[in-house]
């Protein structure tokens, strides 16, 4: 590694971009093929393109015609080259009729990590996509038979009410998840954090109630200040999925009863904290950590209580810190340390303080 | 590592000997075995990585932790899992920050000097010309001269400075502290390493902690376990030990494990039982060996792991490079103290996840000052301290009444640090924080922990209050020995991993010994007390 040269990148401490700000515009990659004529879905969002009376509340990128009988190989690659040429941070893939298939392997490769690219947001597609091959992302089902006009109000509604939730990131950030710096086991962990909760997932081991109150705690506890509505992560949603699939942190503290069973109690001990004005949410909140706040049904003490409030709001902190838009918040971008190892391993040159690599995204200040 | 030309020997076959375990304790004992000819058998709980596969990212990086739940008690409950606990073919050494300081001789005879803790059995001397053979035969960094051992030599050049190290060597500049680059078990140059292939240089990609995916770090699957299979030993991964057989003496002759749900039965003519401090001590609990003494789980230990963070103006991001190049020896003995032993200190470097989850525990931050304080990661540089804790009646590992998925029952550690401890800590906390002031932080914040898992098997020379001799033979069954952090008498202030391969290859060889087998060559000079061969 001595004597590589390694560009330095300038730092810049402007101001957090609009980009960030303001609500994400969606871009939807359009798998095409040589039928000169396309019908329904493809064709409402292809004619989108045509600066018809209603600009798209979307952007379109549309991928080189696919020939008849094109390998898989063939159409990934297509959709890879027009999601690159897209530019964007988060996009959706849309396809009708036989393409589907096209769209189902690219996400398949995409959250294998194994295709280069970042920011599948979702799926708008004329059938449905085998689960084993999309497995959590959203997913719109539309019938080539939807008129233009509806197909497009419906990828937006899709677009805001759905897949384009959670925060956003920088290009440049992306950029650096895509390429060879990001190892593909670390980019498909990231590319299936990075999807958006489902606002009508049922809770797995918390009650519906509980799990509004653990919204709330999250809220409390680690603050997102996320700058439009829908723009938050679920974390008590993330959490809730977690304890589903036994995730153990390696140890819980003898006096607490096994991490579920003392959510669901703690959970159950706030079930007024909706109740309150947010200072008295707070004041509870710190009579938790203080020791000074029991479950009002007896089922844990203040001791147990601030037991359990603590791994609590590890969980909470560390479901945030795992989504890749906050790594980007934070400045953090360690993850990108190469792939898939050995020789090919990298790291960093520059160590000092104020250094960065020319590779590096911005990854502006937030405060 | 790469298995697929391994010997293998069939569960009746009568080994010479099973180890438990493939960490800094196991791993040189299978590789001292196998070099001796010997047909060893290592039974690792966990599966065998392929490093490429490693991952930085800390949620999943805890593929290599030991993450079966643990219960923690007492005032300073330890928080186990991905801190202080490995699992995996090579143990903690795939996720242990490779800090590599040599024990200190005063920390050896504690209780000669002091009239506190205990002394250990063995001669500083002796231990540490096993340490040189560690450090030559992985390779360790650090600085051309050590300022507090002069004939100390390091043959590998140091790993670079980070922000974090830059500010720790202007803080102790500014206040006199004598600091330079540490002991480090990382090699900074591409390294062949014998039967391993080439070692790559480290790239500072500062994800030690998340397994090394170039073998920069020293880890036995890059290391010692190459060697030992390479001689012919074999390593079942993903295999659980809950039984151990005696026979009609009192010796070890089988071991009952599981893998893959099937129970096996591997007997064998010795026991190396190498599972660390936690699983060690549960595992002859739950048989009710080597227990006359009624020592084992006693004497748990945790070091002193505090933190001071400061916020510099500039862009410090301590995830760059090894994590804690910097070292200073000076506090091993601060002067005008009211408490015994010392502490080292090391400069910091810190993954999101890892701080986030220091902040919450050991700084009790929630809510808009949790969320900033993240915010402000990238300005963040800290130092910490490995300190001494002395050996304590009140701090135990018990079983509970809930079983794991084997049927062991789950260890209840408990951890109260004492009035020493609690000393020590004070001091550090002033001496941390005058340090991250003087090198220009506008804002400090002090972070609790401890760190690794020492004691509860303790090695001494009187039967009655230990478990294993200072050879680390099992004074109730002969042919039982232990060797891990669980037999320190004492925490000693060193990081313990490089002390534990020391002491590995010295159990290694009084085995031999104790078999008429003799020693391997250069080790007479380490044999000062003589051992009947």
């Amino acid at each position: 590694m001595v004597g590589r040269s390694s560009p330095e990148a300038t730092l810049s401490r402007s101001p957090v971009s609009s980009e960030l700000l303001a609500p994400p515009r969606a871009t939807v990659i359009v798998v095409r093929d040589d039928d000169t004529s396309p019908t329904g879905l493809v064709s409402a969002l292809v004619g989108t393109l045509d600066g018809g009376s209603a600009p798209a509340p979307f952007d379109v990128q549309i991928t080189e015609a696919l020939r008849p009988g094109a390998s898989p190989d063939d159409g990934v690659t297509a959709v890879v080259r027009a999601i690159r040429a897209s530019g964007a941070p988060r996009w959706l893939l849309a396809a009708s009729g036989s393409d589907v298939r096209v769209v189902a392997e690219t996400a398949a490769r995409i959250l294998s990590g194994e295709a280069g690219v970042f920011g599948l947001a979702g799926l708008v597609v004329s059938e449905a996509v085998p689960p084993h091959q999309a497995p959590g992302v959203p997913t719109l089902v539309l019938d080539d038979t939807t008129t233009p006009s509806s197909a497009v109000d419906a990828v937006a509604v899709f677009w805001r009410d759905r897949a384009g939730l959670g925060p956003t990131m920088s290009s440049d950030f992306a950029e650096v998840i895509a390429s060879t710096r990001t190892s593909p086991q670390t980019r498909a962990l990231l590319a299936r954090r990075a999807l958006a909760d489902d606002p009508d997932r049922r809770p797995e081991v918390l009650t519906a109630t509980q799990l509004d109150t653990l919204r709330l705690v999250a809220d409390l506890v680690v603050p997102q200040r996320a700058p439009r509505p829908g723009a938050a992560i679920d974390l008590a949603a993330r959490i809730d999925a977690d304890q589903n699939l036994g995730k153990s942190d390696g140890w819980r503290n003898a006096a607490l009863p096994p991490d579920i069973e003392a959510y669901r109690r703690g959970l159950d001990a706030l079930a007024d904290l909706h109740l309150l004005g947010l200072d008295e949410q707070r004041s509870r909140v710190q009579a938790i950590i203080d020791g000074d706040f029991e479950a009002p049904d007896g089922r844990m003490s203040a001791d147990q209580m601030q037991l359990w409030f603590e791994d609590a709001r590890v969980d909470l902190v560390r479901a945030w810190l795992a989504h890749p838009a906050t790594m980007e918040r934070i400045g953090f971008d360690g993850f990108a340390n190469g792939g898939p190892g050995g020789a090919m391993f990298q790291g960093y040159d520059l160590l000092g303080a104020d250094r960065r690599e020319q590779w590096e995204p911005t990854m502006e200040v937030v405060r | 590592m790469n298995l697929d030309q391994m010997s293998t020997y069939p569960d009746d076959e009568i080994v010479d000997a099973v180890v438990i375990g493939t960490g800094a304790g196991g791993a040189p004992i299978l590789s001292t075995l196998a070099a001796r000819g010997l047909r060893v058998v290592a039974l690792e709980a966990g599966e065998n990585f392929d490093p490429e596969r490693f991952t930085q990212d800390e949620t999943e990086a805890v593929a290599i932790n030991w993450m079966d739940e643990r219960l923690s008690s007492g005032e300073n409950p330890t928080a186990f899992g991905l801190n202080n606990s490995g699992k995996g073919v090579g143990g903690s050494t795939l996720h242990w920050g490779a800090f590599t300081p040599r024990p200190d001789e005063r920390d050896l005879r504690l209780r000669s000097l002091t009239g506190q803790g205990v002394d250990w059995p063995i001669e500083h001397a002796e231990l540490i010309e096993y340490i040189e053979r560690v450090e030559a035969f992985v390779g360790i960094a650090g600085p051309a001269d050590y300022p507090w051992d002069p004939s100390r030599r390091y043959t590998l050049p140091p790993a670079p400075r980070n922000a974090s190290s830059d500010m720790m060597i202007r803080g102790c500049e500014a206040l006199g502290i004598t600091a330079t680059d540490g002991p480090v078990a990382v090699t900074t140059v591409d390294r062949e390493q014998e039967h391993a292939g080439t070692r790559h240089a480290c790239v500072n990609c500062g994800s030690c902690h998340q397994g090394c995916r170039n073998g920069a770090k020293v880890s036995m699957d890059t290391t010692y376990l190459p060697s030992a299979v390479a001689h012919g030993a074999e390593i079942r991964p993903g295999s659980m030990v809950h039984g151990i057989e005696l026979d009609e003496a009192g010796e070890v002759s089988a071991v009952v494990y599981t893998r893959d749900g099937v129970e096996h039965r591997q007997r064998t003519k010795a026991l190396f039982l190498c599972a660390g401090g936690v699983e060690t001590p549960r595992l002859l609990l739950h048989t009710g060996l080597a227990n006359s003494s009624d020592q084992v789980g006693r004497n748990y230990m945790a070091h002193g792991a505090t933190q001071v963070w400061g916020t510099f103006t500039e862009e410090i991001r301590s995830h760059r490079g090894y994590p804690s190049s910097i070292i200073t020896e000076d506090t091993m003995r601060p002067e005008g103290v009211d408490f015994v032993g010392g502490y080292l200190i090391q400069s910091l470097g810190v993954m999101p996840l890892t701080l986030a989850t220091t902040l919450v525990r050991g700084g009790g931050l929630w809510g808009d000052e949790l969320v900033e304080a993240m915010e402000g990661y990238r300005y963040l540089a800290g130092v910490g301290i490995n300190a001494e804790c002395l050996p304590s009646d009140d701090n135990r590992l018990v079983l509970s009444d809930e079983l794991d998925e084997f049927g062991i029952p789950k260890a209840i550690v408990s951890f109260t640090a004492g009035p020493n401890e609690d000393a020590i800590d004070e001091h550090a906390i002033a001496t941390m924080t005058a340090i991250v002031e003087a090198a220009g932080a506008t804002d400090t914040m002090i972070l609790a922990r401890t760190a690794h898992t020492i004691g509860t098997c303790r090695m001494g020379d009187d039967p009655a209050d230990a478990v294993v001799d200072a050879d680390g033979r099992s004074f109730d069954v002969p042919n039982l020995w232990v060797c891990d952090n669980s037999v320190f008498p004492s925490a000693v202030v060193a990081n313990p991993a490089l002390t534990i391969m020391a002491l590995a290859l010295r159990t290694a060889e009084r085995f031999l010994a104790s078999r008429g087998e003799g020693e391997g060559e250069g080790t007479a000079a380490a044999r000062p007390h003589g051992v009947a061969a």
